[in-house]
């Protein structure tokens, strides 16, 4: 049973990475507590004696709990192993015992007592002393002060909950028949936390698969520097760049939301759109150059995201990007470690582009970001030359509470009347059905009521890892090759949706060894290039409203159909724009 | 001098399911009264040390905690992490129930060089130590396992204050709390003069199992309740202590109570025997052996603690001069030959069930901090980028 699942308040919303845009319909749960039964006084005065308050009870009362599992340490004793010896454990609920109840596991390898949680991953979720369990890792970006308070845990504690909480209980297909509890280690995706965390999961907790909400670097350094010796399934949540999706990984690391090349044509498409309106609004000839900008960072996600979008990028008569005169085109690259904002947005404004693409992260977007600064630089509603339209990036699209206060702060401050009609944004799109997403949703704000919706991504990808450690098979140890063997059996087939209905008969689906089936998920269905293990993902159009005085987001309201190879949708947020 | 306020984590009791709250007006009627005041605290008790933190926004914490080692201190863990402010109550099992505003979880540890040291003497300046490395089992609520060990980068020249380890404390044993905290509720504390006390004449009420294995009661696991008025804000994390041997068995977490005066306020504590893979994991760190708690011979003479002594004590109402003929201050009773082992287990008074109802429906967490302290951050860190 998951011990933690309560609701929160003052949730975060920023979304660290990639994620799935999607309007979801708001709905308000409850949570139900049952009340606490009468409990026999603690030892004390008048109270009845708890027994068991002394360390000999505690060491004794370990042992007769071993000798049960499958799969994990009590099974490697029975497999063979005489007596203990200098093992420190042989079960994961003696080394719960020994330390304070805290989640630990008896590892299999060598029978020591390992701690789940750790500095750099500090939570852990599950029935962990279970001789049964199933230990993976997670990722999330953690607020130091409240670590729980975090809507990319919230979706994936929604999954364990439906796989792996009291309805169903976990994983068929246990010792005796028992369920096999889903048990996940979090840790910080923050840089200083990274290595550490990635150490602590495979080395120290030794779980057979990550879902790693990882930067794609981070992602890529954690397979070479592992792979060799620990066979470790990756599951990204998020997107991954061109190089991490086509380097030689053994199959071994998947991703649910596609690379920066899925992207890219929806940029194209957009800055056609943005001409169109802009010559027409402006009032320019044929004659009157366009200007463009493209802003990248030396970061991989966003070079990956630069180099995908620039050779198709088109205007002034249809000429490509590249072929533009300088005048008119202005690629700028930010070194992230030193981005000079400033400087560049000073570049950027005295160019005064028509057009701001963004193929960039934070940097642009962030408080006091190049955006902020370029729109300084400019002068205003006032400045003589108009202000530039932008196009923002995926990665944006996680952080766009900053660029709506930007453009509210526009409206009461400086005159600007509609700023909104001035952004746009491309993310990643949801499903073509919105059924399972909405569902999704309905519950997640059920249990965490105030978690975002934008959040489906990491719920796909909890059953996606459980499904596919399901079909790795039971009979054997779960290691990250029979996970990703496991994953190839959830492409094709009879179509299951993920959710709390049809978790039986999906098990039961895959119980028949060689057997597959077509996984639809809250994102669709499961396109993934089987040779990649990258999801392909449509591009969306987001863009914003003015509602009253404010400026409110609206989401998906264009989406690129890659086969047509069009936009398609209708877009609601202001005229001469599209279609 | 500077304006602290307590981290108030009330209301919602439900230690006891169905009480009804204390009735309004009783909670305020003692705050006037002092608590740990009972007695100074003298320099044998110098190992019990100050904890101040201070954080990036230059707010402070104040704790108390103990020298268990000459670069060691043990606290609460809540004093050293992170947490979240609002009303929040603890279950018999140890969990955080009932916290609408997410009160009562624990963050990240804070930086350990954000830790500072002081002794007992005043005026402080200069903190003596701070922290290296934070220590703990990394509970991410306070209503359990809310104990950490802080190694310092100085060791300190002051008396080390030995540890109960490889047995629990007894029921009705009789113990002293000491920290810094406050007499009331609402009260000033200035870390550079606020005076070291102790409180005498407590015994151990109830001691929870070591797991939930062991058998769900009215203590949580691995806690220990001591009755009546006792601790304050500032006392977290300060050491309860055998009186009969001055071995640490408890660390001072929290309290359930609309005020720290009223009578039926019930504090809970950390019990601390069964912590001994987290003892050893500290120690290890620091480098250290910790002192053990010395067991004199059963023959003891005249301290009354022994088992004799205890089953008339009343629920935590004793007269503090009770006890004071105990003799040997808590912090130094380990040497003192005259000092015997604590009471053997006894079946002790009878406190019904419908008592706990006495209890006032709140949980307070004591420590100190000032005014904008321990908020959680607003805004995530931001994911940097490497790339």
């Amino acid at each position: 049973m998951l011990a933690k699942l309560r609701p929160f308040v003052k949730p975060r919303v920023l979304r660290a990475a990639l994620l799935l845009s999607a309007a979801c319909v708001g709905a308000v749960g409850c949570l139900v507590v049952s009340p606490l039964e009468e409990l026999p006084a603690a030892a004390g005065k008048g109270g009845k004696s708890a027994g068991g308050m002394n360390a000999a009870g505690t060491a004794s009362g370990a042992s007769s709990l071993g000798g049960a599992a499958a799969g994990e340490a009590g099974e490697a004793v029975s497999a063979g192993m005489t007596g203990q010896g200098s093992q420190e454990c042989l079960t994961n609920a003696e080394c719960q015992r020994k330390n304070a109840s805290e989640p630990y596991r008896c590892r299999p390898s060598d029978h020591t007592c390992v701690a789940l949680k750790s500095e750099a991953c500090p939570l852990a979720y599950g029935d962990a002393a279970n001789p049964d369990a199933i230990y993976f890792g997670a990722f999330a970006t953690l607020n130091p002060s409240a670590l729980e308070d975090n809507s990319i845990i919230w979706s994936h504690l929604l999954a364990l909950d439906e796989l792996s909480g009291d309805k169903v209980g976990g994983l068929p297909d246990g010792a005796n028949g028992m369920r096999r509890p889903l048990v996940m280690v979090v840790c910080d995706n923050t840089d200083e936390y990274v290595e550490p965390a990635l150490s602590h999961l495979i080395e120290d907790v030794q779980v057979p698969a990550v879902l790693a909400t990882l930067k794609p670097g981070d992602l890529r350094r954690s397979y070479d520097a592992y792979h060799t010796k620990h066979d470790v399934f990756y599951l990204s949540p998020v997107s991954v760049t061109s190089t991490v999706a086509t380097a030689p990984d053994k199959d071994l690391v998947w991703s649910l939301l596609g690379q920066p090349s899925d992207m890219a044509p929806t940029y194209a498409a957009l800055l056609k759109l943005a001409e169109k309106r802009l010559r027409k609004d402006r009032d320019l000839q044929p004659a009157d150059k366009l200007k463009v900008a493209l802003v990248t960072t030396t970061d991989a996600f966003d070079t990956d995201l630069y180099e995908a979008v620039e050779p198709l990028l088109r205007f002034n008569d249809d000429q490509l990007a590249l072929d533009n005169s300088p005048d008119n085109y202005l690629p700028i690259k930010l070194d992230s470690a030193h981005p000079e904002l400033d400087t560049n947005a000073q570049i950027i404004a005295d160019f005064g582009p028509d057009v701001i693409l963004s193929a960039a992260s934070e940097l642009f977007s962030m408080d006091g970001g190049l955006l902020q600064k370029i729109e300084e630089e400019w002068g205003g509603a006032q400045a003589t030359k108009a202000l530039p339209f932008y196009v923002l990036s995926p990665y944006n699209a996680g952080d766009l509470n900053r660029i709506i206060l930007l453009m509210n702060d526009a409206i009461e401050f400086t005159g600007e009347a509609d700023p909104q009609l001035r952004f746009v944004g491309v993310s990643v799109a949801g499903s073509r059905d919105a059924t399972l997403q909405n569902k999704y949703a309905l519950r997640l704000r059920g249990m965490f009521k105030k978690a975002n919706f934008d959040t489906a991504n990491y719920y796909d990808a909890t059953y996606f890892l459980a499904y596919a450690m399901y079909g790795a098979g039971t009979e054997t140890e779960l290691r990250g090759s029979t996970i990703a063997q496991g994953m190839h059996r959830l492409l094709s087939g009879t179509s299951y949706d993920v959710g709390p209905n049809n978790i039986d008969t999906t098990f039961k689906a895959l119980s028949n060894a060689g057997s597959s089936i077509h996984l639809a998920s809250t994102l669709g269905p499961p396109d993934f290039d089987a040779e990649t293990g990258v999801r392909a993902v449509d591009g969306s159009v987001l863009c914003f409203e003015k509602v009253g005085l404010t400026v409110q987001l609206r989401t998906d309201v264009l989406r690129y159909d890659r086969d047509a190879g069009k936009l398609t949708g209708s877009f609601p947020c202001f005229s001469n724009f599209y279609p | 001098m500077t304006r602290w306020r307590a981290l108030v984590a009330s209301a919602l009791g439900t230690w006891a399911a169905g009480c009804a709250p204390m009735a309004p007006g009783e909670t305020d009627a003692a705050q006037a009264e002092a608590i740990v005041a009972g007695e100074a605290s003298g320099a044998e008790q110098d190992g019990v040390v100050l904890l101040r933190a201070v954080l990036e926004d230059k707010s402070e914490i104040l704790c108390s905690a103990s020298l268990v080692g000459p670069n060691l201190i043990m606290t609460a863990r809540h004093c050293v992490a992170y947490i979240t402010e609002g009303p929040f109550s603890c279950s018999q099992t140890g969990e955080l129930i009932d916290n609408p505003t997410g009160g009562g979880r624990l963050g990240r540890d804070l930086p350990a060089e954000s830790l500072e040291i002081y002794a007992g003497k005043t005026p402080r300046k200069v903190p003596l130590a701070h922290g290296l490395q934070v220590i703990s089992t990394l509970p991410p609520t306070v209503c359990e396992n809310d104990l950490a060990f802080v190694v310092l980068d100085t060791a300190l020249d002051l008396p080390i204050v030995p540890l109960r380890l490889g047995r629990p404390a007894q029921p009705l044993e009789p113990v002293v709390l000491i920290g810094y905290g406050t007499s009331a509720n609402d009260q000033l504390i200035d870390y550079k003069t606020q005076a070291r006390q102790q409180k005498r004449g407590l015994e151990v009420a109830a001691v929870g199992p070591d797991a939930l294995e062991d058998g769900v009661t009215t203590v949580p696991p691995r806690a220990l309740i001591v009755e009546g008025p006792s601790g304050c804000i500032g006392d977290s994390g300060g050491p309860l202590v055998a009186e009969a041997t001055g071995a640490v068995l408890g660390v001072y977490s929290l309290q359930r109570g609309n005020s720290c005066s009223a009578p039926g306020v019930r504090n809970q504590l950390v019990h601390v025997p069964p912590f001994q893979t987290l003892i050893d994991e500290a120690f290890a760190a620091a480098g250290c052996e910790p002192l053990l708690e010395t067991m004199p011979g059963t023959g003891g003479a005249n301290d009354g603690g022994g088992a004799g002594g205890a089953p008339e004590a009343g629920a935590g109402n004793e007269e503090p001069e009770a006890s004071s003929a105990n003799g040997g201050a808590a912090g130094a009773a380990a040497s003192d030959p005259e000092v015997t082992g604590p009471p053997a287990k006894s079946s002790g008074c009878s406190v019904a069930g419908g008592q706990n109802c006495a209890f006032p429906a709140q949980i307070v967490a004591l420590l100190v901090f000032s005014a904008l302290a321990r908020r959680r951050r607003l805004a995530w860190p931001s994911l940097a980028r490497r790339g």
